[in-house]
């Protein structure tokens, strides 16, 4: 489904990400740890195909073809969605005027005919519930004075809406209370499915109590340094990420 | 070169002849704006002025917001009674000059060319809570036509009113609205200028009294030069709220004039004026704030942001605090800048491409100002005229 290939990519002159390779398979969720300046959202953003990221080397392949030469709206279009760590506040327009959109962008895309305002509102009414969302959040302007909660259910939300194939989790634990992460995760749980993979991108193991991966991989200096299973993000908490460090210059 | 005392005289007599001769006098004395002009210093009237302003060629009454209900409508700044509909208080200038008395405040050069180029408008008093919106519609040609719209409301009354203005050709569409309101009362008026090709200059004065609320809006949708002045006095209490949203593309120019005069204690203001520029479009803003000695405890708030479309849009912004009393919060601020790549990119992301994610945002960022649109109906209306804008200038 997803394979990275020995990816490179740089930010200016900042080289980031120095060979990272993945496969990642339908149904699979895959946790991406590591500290800060890893390479973690440079990752989520090159997948995602933000514009200021060059890719310098490798390959990032969806369905069996590259998509490095893909505008985001394309990638987004073939079913690959990211979770934003800061979803941008847009005053002027609502939740629902800005999703209808999007969904329509993508049915357009598959050949499916555009949905209307009744139809759509019904099914985002039912979207909301199944990730525990009031429906009063629809005609609020999108994320503005949004609350940290609120703006990553909202992320969740969109996912539900949009059902993509493979979900990227930026940092969604950033900023919430435990509460507040209880329930955003529930709401990601409930959209898994054996068609589904995620790749789930946090500096915290605390996430992945309520959402537990099916591999867990250390990023550390743009490689995937370790990998393993959900036992794995257990023991870099405990040891920290300087143990993983100390085993790389062991080995 | 427009003279446009001779275009009063080719007025002829008749009804207003004398207040015309009045506006002709007065523009005789205070002359119109130069190039020197403080008041005007970003925008030229050059153009204005080079045209001769022969009239003829108004539009047909497209359909509007205006269709049902209480309206008056004008062409060439004439009634037109087949498509009118006034509603009860409403007396035309015309039949009834006595509505009619000097401009509020200090009128400019180009009120008295308002005064000198009158043939009618409406005086317009309210003594009840109007549920109904009246509009006021202008249809202008080639020519220079005036038309001046007097309103009081009395205490503890309400109204809504809209003004369009709509013009086919380079005419001159001159607006002059005075506004009294009493005491409690509650003005929300709302102008939309779309005079093509045209131009449009348009005064909005008033005399905000105790208790008393007005709440205008401004929305420019066309204009090859634009101009409104925007003069209010607030007595104790009162609250002025303006709004402005301008449209702009090729070599328009739209210039908003606020001037808000705290002339007594506990009066509130806000402004808040937004343009988006594309082509070679230049967009100005002057907002002129006057506390007065003894005007304590005021809260004012002024913003102007500005989108720029094209590397050749301009905007000038001029904030002018005149503050003579210490214990007040005036803050003011003025953006110029461009679409958000991070959101551009935020919206791409969800599937929308790259010229629908800029035209969400440019939407988006007009659409601030539309939402405090309090009238439902105008505000929808609006909202589609605008995305009709945003499509037209891709």
């Amino acid at each position: 489904m997803l394979e990275l290939k020995n990816l490179q990519a740089r930010i200016g002159e900042t080289e980031i990400l120095r060979g990272l390779s993945l496969t990642v398979k339908p149904g699979e969720i895959h946790a991406i740890m590591g500290p800060n300046a890893s390479g973690k959202s440079t990752l989520s953003k090159v997948i995602s195909g933000h514009p200021d990221y060059e890719v310098t080397g490798g390959d990032v392949v969806w369905n069996g073809e590259s998509i490095l030469e893909m505008a985001p709206e394309d990638r987004a279009r073939a079913g690959i969605f990211m979770s934003f760590q800061y979803p941008v506040a847009i005053p002027g327009v609502t939740v629902s005027y800005f999703l209808k959109a999007a969904v329509n962008a993508v049915r357009k895309s598959r050949g499916e005919k555009e949905i209307d305002a009744f139809d759509f509102l019904g099914l985002a009414r039912a979207k909301m519930k199944t990730v525990g969302m009031d429906d009063g959040l629809l005609h609020r302007p999108l994320n503005e004075g949004f609350s940290g909660g609120e703006k990553k259910r909202t992320e969740i939300f969109q996912m539900a809406m949009l059902q993509p194939a493979l979900c990227i989790l930026d940092e969604m634990d950033s900023g919430l209370d435990v509460d507040a992460l209880k329930s955003v995760a529930s709401g990601v749980n409930s959209l898994r499915s054996p068609d589904r993979a995620m790749l789930v991108i946090t500096h915290y193991q605390r996430l992945l109590d309520y959402l537990v991966p099916d591999f867990t991989h250390v990023l550390v200096d743009g490689r995937i340094v370790k990998s393993g299973g959900a036992d794995l993000a257990k023991e870099v908490e405990s040891r920290g990420y300087q143990w993983v460090r100390d085993e790389m210059a062991a080995s | 070169m427009t003279d446009f005392a001779a275009i009063s005289q080719s007025l002829g007599g008749g009804d207003l002849a004398s207040v015309r001769e009045r506006g002709r006098e007065r523009l005789a004395t205070s002359g119109l704006p130069g190039r020197k002009s403080e008041d005007w210093k970003y925008t030229s009237t050059q153009p204005i002025l080079a045209i001769a302003f022969e009239g003829g060629d108004p539009p047909g009454l497209p359909n509007g917001p205006w269709r049902d209900g209480a309206r008056a409508v004008f062409v060439e700044g004439r009634f037109d009674a087949g498509h009118s509909a006034l509603p009860d208080g409403v007396v035309l200038l015309a039949e009834d000059p006595s509505g009619l008395g000097e401009v509020l405040g200090e009128p400019s050069g180009f009120d008295a060319v308002n005064t000198a180029l009158l043939r009618d408008g409406v005086a317009l008093r309210v003594d009840s809570d109007v549920a109904e919106v009246f509009h006021l519609v202008h249809l202008n040609g080639t020519g220079a036509s005036a038309l001046r719209t007097v309103v009081h409301v009395d205490a503890n009354c309400k109204i809504r009113i809209v003004e369009h203005l709509l013009g086919s050709g380079a005419g001159l569409t001159s607006s002059v609205t005075e506004i009294r309101l009493g005491q409690n009362a509650e003005v929300q008026h709302l102008k939309v200028q779309d005079v093509g090709s045209g131009f449009h200059v348009g005064t909005l004065v008033a005399d905000v009294g105790r208790d008393a609320r007005l709440i205008a809006h401004s929305v420019a949708l066309g204009g090859r030069v634009a101009r409104t002045d925007f003069r209010a006095r607030l007595s104790q209490g009162a609250s002025c709220d303006l709004y402005g949203l301008t449209l702009a593309s090729d070599k328009q120019v739209v210039d908003n004039h606020v001037t808000v005069d705290h002339a007594e204690p506990h009066s509130n203001s806000t402004q808040s004026f937004r343009a988006i520029l594309d082509g070679k479009a230049r967009g100005v803003f002057t907002g002129k704030v006057i506390v007065r000695e003894d005007a304590q405890k005021i809260d004012s708030d002024q913003q102007n942001n500005n989108l720029l479309l094209s590397n050749d849009a301009v905007a000038n912004s001029r904030p002018q605090l005149e503050i003579y009393a210490d214990d007040v919060k005036c803050a003011h601020g003025a953006t110029v800048g461009r679409l958000d790549p991070e959101a551009e990119f935020y919206l791409r992301s969800r599937g929308l491409s790259a010229l629908d994610a800029r035209a969400m945002l440019t939407y988006a960022f007009a659409n601030e100002i539309l939402g405090t649109l309090p009238d439902d109906d105008l505000r929808s209306w609006l909202q589609s005229r605008v995305r009709a804008w945003l499509e037209g200038a891709e």
